[in-house]
């Protein structure tokens, strides 16, 4: 890990440094991946737009006024990749909802562990590469992941920051740009919304 | 199975969170001790909270190995292209806008027609209809000047023709007129001195043929005289 600040790292990115900009990438692509799950509730586009976001870092990185503020302006550029990319699968994220939570589980094979949704034509051809097996392979915790996966993104992003990356409400508040109260509110909302369907689902944790 | 109280759900999730105050964390307690259904909703959310971080632990795992797919990733991208650092999101935003506002301010008055100068446009007109009608003008002056002149000429070629012959002829006239009484006085007193001169050799010519025929005279009565003298002196002397 570069011990060099992110300050010290942008202005070395700017001028082209790769080196310092992979250390950026370690420092921060944890929490832009988190944030892009957060948002598309699946592993695998998760990985290909924090990867998006981290490649328009680098070639965006002189729109850094200052370099602290890296870490909030990269998950910006991964959130709003993420909201587009949510909205362009909007369609067909419809269609699986209904397929695999239609009558009689019709759920295709290989859905389990796959992620926190069903497998779409990507994730089918992906199955059995290392990101299928990086993906959450659960068993016990499918229904919270399906749970998980049926949540309006709004209120998934922050229980994902919350619990998966351990951030604190303040440092939710302040990425998400958004008041902490905000962030308790959504956070609660998330949390009964789960609760119920995992009762509901007969399968309390 | 006893269930929790829904009028207590919100708080009971927000103590589990932290959100809460002393006193309302101490409220909850009290009650969470004392109601059963409470109590199960209260550890059911904390067990899927525990599920959730373990949930996040295993999402997170490998996260080594995505982060080397983007650094791979990353040496195909060229360095970032060179943007003013001072000017972003909102500040580049309107920026953009005031230049795009100003470009069309800028060219609007470019394209726009200007108020018109009554004096300027007057010079121009005029220096544009000299311009453009000057050699025309002239050609056409000129062209009518020879046209007119060539008429003049013509017209005064005939006119000045017809005054030259009648003028000559008025000459000629009164040349003749003068001529012709010069001539006759001039004849007249020829003829005048001629006669004169004539007349002046007749009387000389009767003079001197007076006098030759005085002498003749002479001459004859001279000799007939001698003669009768002769004839006489002889005829005496016969008679004798």
């Amino acid at each position: 890990m570069d011990e060099r600040s992110d300050r010290d790292l942008v202005t070395a990115s700017c001028g082209g440094d790769r080196t310092a900009y992979a250390g950026l990438v370690r420092r921060h692509y944890g929490h832009v991946f988190l944030v892009c799950l957060g948002v598309l509730g699946n592993v695998h586009d998760a990985e290909d737009v924090a990867q998006d976001a981290m490649i328009k870092g680098f070639e965006q990185i002189r729109q850094v006024r200052e370099g602290d503020q890296f870490g909030g302006w990269i998950v910006a550029v991964a959130r709003n990749l993420s909201i587009n990319q949510l909205r362009k699968r909007k369609t067909t994220e419809k269609t699986m909802s209904t397929w695999w939570a239609g009558p009689g589980g019709s759920r295709v094979e290989g859905v389990s562990g796959m992620g926190f949704q069903p497998m779409n034509h990507r994730q089918d051809a992906d199955a059995t590469t290392d990101r299928g097996r990086d993906a959450l392979d659960t068993g016990a915790s499918e229904d919270l992941q399906r749970a998980v996966a049926r949540l309006p993104w709004d209120l998934r992003l922050p229980l994902v920051m919350y619990y998966f990356d351990g951030q604190d409400v303040k440092t939710v508040a302040r990425r998400l740009e958004i008041s902490p109260s905000g962030v308790y509110l959504k956070l609660r909302t998330a949390i009964k919304e789960l609760h119920e369907m995992l009762t509901a689902q007969g399968d309390t944790p | 199975m006893n269930r929790s109280c829904p009028d207590r759900q919100d708080q009971i999730v927000e103590y589990m969170l932290g959100a809460l105050d002393d006193a309302q964390a101490a409220a909850v307690r009290e009650h969470l001790a004392q109601c059963e259904g409470c109590r199960r909703y209260f550890e059911d959310l904390k067990r899927q909270g525990d599920d959730l971080i373990e949930l996040g632990t295993r999402a997170t795992a490998g996260m080594g190995v995505r982060e080397g797919r983007v650094i791979q990733a990353l040496e195909t991208v060229p360095p970032a292209g060179r943007v003013i650092p001072v000017i972003g999101g909102f500040m580049r935003i309107a920026v953009a806008a005031v230049l795009v506002l100003g470009a069309g301010v800028v060219i609007g008055r470019l394209t726009a027609p200007r108020p018109v100068d009554a004096e300027q446009l007057r010079a121009d007109l005029e220096a544009s209809i000299v311009a453009s009608l000057k050699p025309a003008i002239q050609e056409s002056v000129l062209a009518g000047l020879d046209q007119r002149l060539e008429a003049t000429l013509a017209s005064s070629d005939t006119e000045i023709r017809v005054e030259v012959a009648e003028q000559i002829s008025r000459d000629l006239r009164t040349f003749a007129s003068q001529f012709t009484s010069n001539s006759e006085q001039l004849m007249d007193r020829r003829f005048a001195e001629l006669i004169e001169v004539i007349e002046a050799a007749r009387l000389t010519d009767r003079r001197q043929v007076a006098r030759a025929l005085e002498q003749i005279k002479a001459q004859t009565g001279a000799g007939l005289r001698s003669v009768a003298a002769l004839t006489g002196t002889a005829s005496t002397s016969v008679e004798n």
